[in-house]
């Protein structure tokens, strides 16, 4: 090989990812190239020195906080390979071939689609009932009350109405009786100074 | 019974809810797990909170896991995703800062003794390693744990941190190239302190 084997290249020899065939020809060439002999040498000095760090080893208190945990009520999501699913059991046999296995999801997710079609439309229909009652009796309560406004009705049966007997031309409002003429604020008069432009 | 058949049955057992099981698979790979949690957070407080997380969330999930020979690959992932909820937390590094220095200062600190041919027999080396490790980009450092100190294969490497081949190579390379330099840059400043 006439030219220097990359780095990169070196690297992955290190690590053992090359292929037989292709380690084989780079070691070749290392043994004839003093250039990549060094630079096989020094990447292989830093492979050395963090393989030979010593390794951390975990503290004996790790597994009982850890247990400890797991007393305290962790649990394990159930495994679905563990038991059989629900087609399965529907379908009788614990374990199916995958085909078959395959073949028995189509019917079952037609059975699951339209048994989830039939529960959601009965919940509609009952939410619907439940409203269109609660509709028609708003409807009854506005049609009352429209009768009371249209026909002028200010008798008994005024749902707006909290006194009995009002004279037509008195303001429902107020509990104020006072002649026509009289200005109803005639009282402040006197007590305030006009301003002098 | 070969060790994988053994933690075969045991992720099967544990699956069921076997505490036992589950124990002996925490005795099998915990040494390993903690020691790569240590090598990335540089801390064994830290590297100790984040294993119990670790496996407690192994132990909830374990009933997910469809292909049992992965499950080494699939509790260092777990542990991964742990460190990085821990960096977000703290909102210290991005798991994408590519910034890297040594500090040769932070080196000398290390009560490394000067003699260079003392560093590696000295019982400091841990240390060195450590903070090399902890200077190196975290996307770089990852991998190069996982690889170098961990012995992962790189597929395993990129099935644990979901990136491309490629990219795990090139991170691997460079990552070794780093510390290469940072190591030498030490020994360089040792040797002129020394004489």
């Amino acid at each position: 090989m006439g030219n220097h084997i990359s780095q990169e290249k070196i690297s992955e020899l290190l690590d053992g990812q090359l292929a037989f065939a292709e380690s084989a020809r780079i070691e070749s060439h290392i043994r004839t190239c003093d250039h990549c002999a060094l630079i096989r040498k020094e990447l292989a000095a830093v492979n050395h020195l963090f393989k030979v760090s010593e390794m951390a080893a975990p503290p004996p208190r790790l597994w009982a906080r850890i247990s400890a945990e797991l007393e305290a009520g962790a649990k394990p999501v159930t495994s679905t390979a563990a038991r059989p699913s629900w087609w399965e059991r529907f379908s009788g046999a614990p374990i199916w071939p995958e085909r078959l296995r395959i073949g028995a999801m189509v019917p079952a997710g037609a059975l699951l689609a339209i048994l989830t079609v039939l529960i959601s439309g009965s919940i509609l229909v009952t939410e619907y009932r439940s409203k269109n009652q609660l509709r028609l009796a708003a409807i009854a309560e506005i049609d009352k009350v429209r009768e009371v406004l249209i026909a002028g009705n200010l008798g008994a049966s005024n749902p707006f109405r909290t006194t009995a007997g009002l004279k037509p031309g008195k303001n429902p409002f107020s509990q104020y009786e006072s002649p026509r003429n009289e200005n109803p604020f005639h009282s402040l008069i006197g007590e305030t100074q006009e301003v002098q432009p | 019974m070969d060790g994988d058949t053994l933690v075969r049955r045991w992720v099967e057992d544990a699956q069921k809810g076997d505490r036992a099981a589950f124990q002996a698979l925490y005795e099998h790979f915990s040494p390993r797990i903690y020691n790569f949690l240590y090598r990335l957070l540089g801390s064994r407080d830290e590297a100790e909170d984040v294993a119990q997380q670790t496996f407690l969330n192994a132990f909830r999930q374990l009933g997910a896991l469809r292909d049992v020979a992965q499950v080494e690959s699939w509790i260092y992932r777990i542990a991964r995703n742990e460190v990085y909820l821990r960096f977000r937390r703290k909102k210290t590094i991005s798991i994408d800062d590519d910034e890297t220095g040594i500090n040769i200062e932070q080196l000398e600190e290390s009560r490394l003794g000067a003699n260079p041919e003392r560093l590696l027999l000295n019982e400091e080396l841990g240390r060195v390693i450590q903070i090399v490790l902890d200077n190196l980009p975290p996307k770089l450092k990852e991998v190069f744990i996982l690889a170098v100190i961990q012995g992962l294969s790189y597929q395993d490497v990129t099935e644990i941190v979901g990136r491309s081949l490629l990219s795990v190579k090139t991170d691997i390379y460079r990552a070794r190239l780093l510390a290469k330099n940072e190591i030498r840059k030490y020994l360089d400043h040792a040797e002129r302190k020394q004489g």
